[in-house]
């Protein structure tokens, strides 16, 4: 699967010897470390599958960065990588974690107790309340399909124009903004009782 | 009112950035005399930045040292590299198989044209058969290197033999 030779060069801590191939692989983890597992972390929810997918990436990059060059940005390279890494990782996940959700979101489980309406924008550094309407984010979020949360994540995470969106996932923008649209549309429905609770 | 529905339908676009530059002044414009709109827009925001919050993790718990560790062993791409980019989502783990088992047979046969190629291009010719005990020689041509194409005996394997000229005595 991967080339394991030794006797090339291979990051080892303590030796006085790094090549340059190794001191200019660092260079990119550290721009792109931060990004990739956030990305990785947005698309699945799930922090130690986060962490595997950002090792796995970026010893892709590492064994396959004679392919990229001149092919795309790196950036758009490296998402693209996480992307397709966070998507397998969501198939292989499907039976066990990321399914047996329930329909809906009730009213009743969206009333977190003690805040209602407009208390809970009043207060929304409060970290019960903060708990309390993640979990039922990331629930909303992680029935959507693994097109839409890459989608939304690159756009509402990652700060990424729908050009860059599109060159990343090697769609048309217009698929973009409609993938936004759809997702956008099913978070909102999906928490309405959140945002906006029974009186 | 009408207008109203196309301000809500732009809100995500505009708020990405992404609105048409033509459709701005238009869009601001009926913010500024609009209150329905304005907190329409002032909600949707809000809950756009709480969703973003409820996805974010709250740390990136994967250090640089961490990840260079987790490539010991494994060798940086070079660029005289095969160009496929990842052949590990290709390639079924039969065809992993096929590769590595019928690996030596387009290779011997590649050997075989090449010193094919090396023995009608490049060597003065001087060649004749004999037999010897344990098989045939079926060619044996004299240059520098010689070069001994032997056949042992009941079998169909043929041995090309490359010896150095100084070796040549011994055969
Ligand atoms: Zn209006």
């Amino acid at each position: 699967m991967f080339r394991t030779d030794k006797n090339r060069a291979s990051p080892r801590e303590g030796s006085g010897f790094i090549s340059r191939e190794v001191e200019e692989f660092q260079t990119v983890v550290e721009e792109y470390r931060s990004r990739v597992y956030q990305t990785a972390y947005g698309i699945v929810q799930n922090a130690d599958d986060a962490k595997d997918i950002t090792q796995e990436v970026f010893l892709k990059v590492y064994t396959k960065m004679d392919t990229f060059k001149g092919l795309a940005s790196l950036s758009t390279w490296i998402y693209r990588i996480t992307v397709n890494t966070a998507i397998d990782m969501i198939r292989k996940r499907k039976p066990n974690v990321y399914t047996g959700f329930r329909e809906e979101i009730s009213r009743e489980e969206a009333n977190v107790p003690g805040f209602s309406g407009a208390a809970r924008f009043a207060s929304p550094f409060n970290a019960t309340y903060q708990g309390e309407i993640r979990k039922l984010i990331q629930e909303a979020f992680t029935r959507l399909s693994p097109d839409h949360r890459v989608t939304l994540v690159l756009r509402e995470i990652e700060g990424l124009s729908y050009q860059q969106i599109a060159e990343t996932l090697e769609c048309s923008t217009g698929t973009v903004m409609s993938r936004l649209h759809y997702a956008r549309k099913k978070m909102q429905k999906l928490l309405a009782p959140v945002w906006r609770p029974a009186a | 009112m009408r207008r109203c529905r196309k301000i809500r339908k732009d809100m995500d676009k505009y708020l990405d950035g992404e609105l048409e530059s033509e459709k701005i002044p238009f869009f601001e414009g009926h913010l500024k005399t609009c209150t329905l709109c304005r907190e329409a827009l002032a909600q949707h925001r809000e809950e756009r930045q709480q969703r973003v919050l409820g996805l974010l993790p709250d740390e990136i718990p994967v250090t640089t040292r961490d990840i260079l560790a987790s490539l010991q062993g494994h060798a940086p791409a070079k660029p005289a590299a095969a160009p496929d980019i990842f052949p590990e989502f290709k390639e079924s783990p039969l065809a992993r198989v096929k590769k590595w088992v019928f690996r030596p047979v387009p290779a011997a046969a590649f050997a075989l044209c090449i010193i094919a190629l090396g023995l009608s291009l490049f060597l003065p010719f001087n060649t004749h058969r004999k037999a010897s005990g344990a098989g045939v020689i079926i060619d044996q041509i004299e240059s520098s290197q010689n070069v001994m194409i032997y056949q042992p005996e009941k079998t169909d394997t043929t041995i090309i033999w490359i010896m150095p000229a100084s070796a040549k005595e011994i055969s």
